[in-house]
């Protein structure tokens, strides 16, 4: 029996589908089975950044509602051994599918799947709902903005209202020049705020953005640095300890350190 | 105030189970039916349909009638029609069992106040297809999960998938009388007789179908505009795109082989024709426009000629 963690944040473009995409790939390539699920129905954009496209035949309404069964709408990557995306409908919108249906559907992934991960739409409504609903844990991501952080704080009052007991962080496109010059959040800062545990902080970082027109995950790149960060996350969600990146990226922890043992 | 629901459809392993309110008009219901299958975007050809009808009695003509304007249509064939109780499959359905006069659910038949007629048989079921243990393989979506010749024995079939694969991944985009062999296949596929084409009604759409719209049209379908990614034309017959067609187009949704797409530039993220899946191939360069493209089946084979070279 697998687990499954649904990626998710309030606002949207920061960063949900690409970590979703890229935390899948590195946990398979961690030689574990893993399953995308996208539940941004209507807005899907996983399979075009994992470059699965044009191999879409049965989506995840498809399976739902009766029309093929779960493992003809799985798709197989092709690129690492047990990566497989289940794809949102586009021609439908969030009604179509119900949380408890979700949930079902999940179930039924995490006895095949050592990880099931949903990609959640933006948003605090029925999409969310779905996505959440077969979850057993969830990991928030914001950018270091104030907005964002602020709606990463919504989500988490969400998630903790409806059962999360520990939702986990990752604080993305982070510009360690601009945090030294003090023109952006810190990740103390932002920690500050919303306390919950780190899980990874991810550089902003172009080869995203190749990466994602190409379809191919970051995490395949060995030369990223951002995908660096993402196989960093993978291992930490397999429990193991993995030191922060750099200097620049734990620069604001210690300064919260610092705060904590009554240095500043 | 809750209005019972007048159609309920539940997938089991055999097909689709569809439960009809007995109490309601059957024209409704068709109505109904019809606006379902319209929504969704399931590839159905060849899927099977019992219907559940209640009390209701309906003769052969009507159903006959439903077969042909509702399920024809979209590649569904009534296999048979059932008297079930609605609450019986709901119960069921709640506890996630398949409805009882299901296929999937003989041999538990016994039990409950549900009494299976004799079956009327619009059609006899197609050789079923075999599936893939896990998620389908690159190779196998190429081509889709069924073909619906039933001459062919599964371990043929899958030769020809394969065979037809590699050809469609090395022959798209170049011309039909260079990259197809003409060989047939030495034993079970008869050469497809010339057939006369029905004449199916044309549906003229103005406008560029968008990411996440879908144009669905029984006949034959233009479109006067582009079919951007993530946008679906699906026809029934024919469909002729008047601009570029860079999402998923299916002509002959209904299984007619004879279909073909026609596009003033034919970058499709997918083509469909009838139960044939086909993909441009992987990492490839477009070339420069070359004029309009059409696809249609060869041999079983998705293939794309320049349209000056076609009739
Ligand atoms: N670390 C990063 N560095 C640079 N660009 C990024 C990074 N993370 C995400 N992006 C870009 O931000 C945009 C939105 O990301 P996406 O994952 O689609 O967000 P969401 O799913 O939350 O809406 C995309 O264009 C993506 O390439
Ligand atoms: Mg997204």
């Amino acid at each position: 029996m697998g687990q499954s963690l649904v990626i998710t944040s309030g606002k949207g473009g920061v960063g949900k589908t690409t970590a979703t995409a890229n935390i899948g790939a590195a946990l398979a390539m961690l030689n574990q089975k893993v399953v995308l699920v996208d539940a941004d129905i209507g807005l899907r954009n996983l399979d075009v950044v994992m470059g699965l496209e044009n191999r879409i035949v049965y989506d995840l309404v498809d399976v739902v509602e009766g029309f093929c069964k779960l493992k003809q709408a799985l798709i197989k990557d092709k690129r690492v051994e047990g990566l497989y995306l289940l794809p949102a409908a586009q021609t439908r919108d969030k009604t179509a599918v119900t949380p408890e249906q979700m949930k079902n559907l999940v179930g039924q992934l995490k006895e095949e799947f050592d990880y099931v991960i949903v990609d959640c739409p933006a948003g605090i409504e029925q999409g969310f709902r779905n996505a959440v609903a077969g979850a057993d844990r969830a990991i928030v991501i914001t950018t270091p903005d104030v907005s964002s952080v602020r709606d990463a704080d919504r989500v988490i009052g969400l998630l903790e209202s409806s059962g999360f007991e520990r939702p986990v962080l990752i604080v993305n496109r982070i510009k360690p020049k601009m945090v030294d010059r003090g023109d952006m959040m810190d990740i103390g800062d932002i920690l500050d705020v919303l306390a919950i545990e780190l899980i990874g902080v991810v550089p902003e970082d172009e080869s995203i953005l190749v990466s994602t027109n190409r379809g191919e995950p970051a995490v395949f790149d060995g030369s990223s640095r951002a995908g660096q960060a993402f196989r960093n996350i993978a291992r930490r969600l397999r429990g193991e300890e993995v030191p922060f990146m750099n200097l620049a990226e734990v620069q604001g922890l210690w300064g919260r350190l610092r705060k904590l043992v009554g240095l500043e | 105030m809750s209005e019972k629901q007048d159609v309920i459809f539940t997938g089991t392993k055999d097909g689709l189970y569809l439960v009809l309110n007995d109490r309601q008009d059957l024209k409704v219901l068709k109505d109904k039916i019809k606006s379902h299958l319209e929504k969704s975007e399931f590839f159905f050809q060849g899927a099977q349909v019992i219907l559940d009808v209640g009390s209701m009695n309906l003769n052969t003509e009507e159903i006959l009638d439903i077969q042909n304007a509702v399920f024809s249509p979209y590649g569904l064939k009534i296999k048979k029609v059932v008297h079930g109780s609605r609450d019986g499959v709901l119960r069921r359905r709640a506890a996630g069992l398949p409805p009882e006069g299901s296929p999937s659910a003989s041999g538990t038949q016994a039990s409950g106040s549900s009494r299976v007629r004799s079956p009327y048989y619009v059609s006899e079921s197609q050789a079923s297809c075999s599936e893939p243990e896990t998620g389908l393989s690159a190779e196998r979506l190429v081509l889709g999960p069924c073909v619906t010749d039933g001459s062919i024995d599964t371990e043929r079939k899958e030769a020809l998938y394969r065979e037809v694969s590699r050809k469609l991944l090395e022959g798209v985009r170049t011309r039909a009388s260079t990259s197809v062999p003409t060989e047939r296949p030495s034993s079970g596929v008869e050469p497809r007789a010339e057939r006369p084409r029905p004449v199916l009604e044309t549906l003229l759409y103005r406008g560029t179908v968008r990411s996440g719209q879908r144009v669905y049209h029984p006949g034959n379908l233009v479109i006067l505009g582009d079919v951007n990614p993530g946008g679906v034309v699906q026809a029934g017959g024919d469909i002729v795109v008047m601009g570029t067609l860079r999402g998923v187009a299916h002509a002959g949704a209904g299984g007619d082989v004879d279909s073909a797409i026609y596009a003033l530039r034919l970058e499709p993220t997918q083509i469909r024709i009838a139960n044939v899946i086909g993909r441009p191939p992987e990492g490839e360069e477009r070339g420069p426009w070359k004029g309009p493209e059409t696809a249609r089946l060869k041999d079983g084979a998705i293939i794309i000629e320049a349209m000056d070279n076609t009739r």
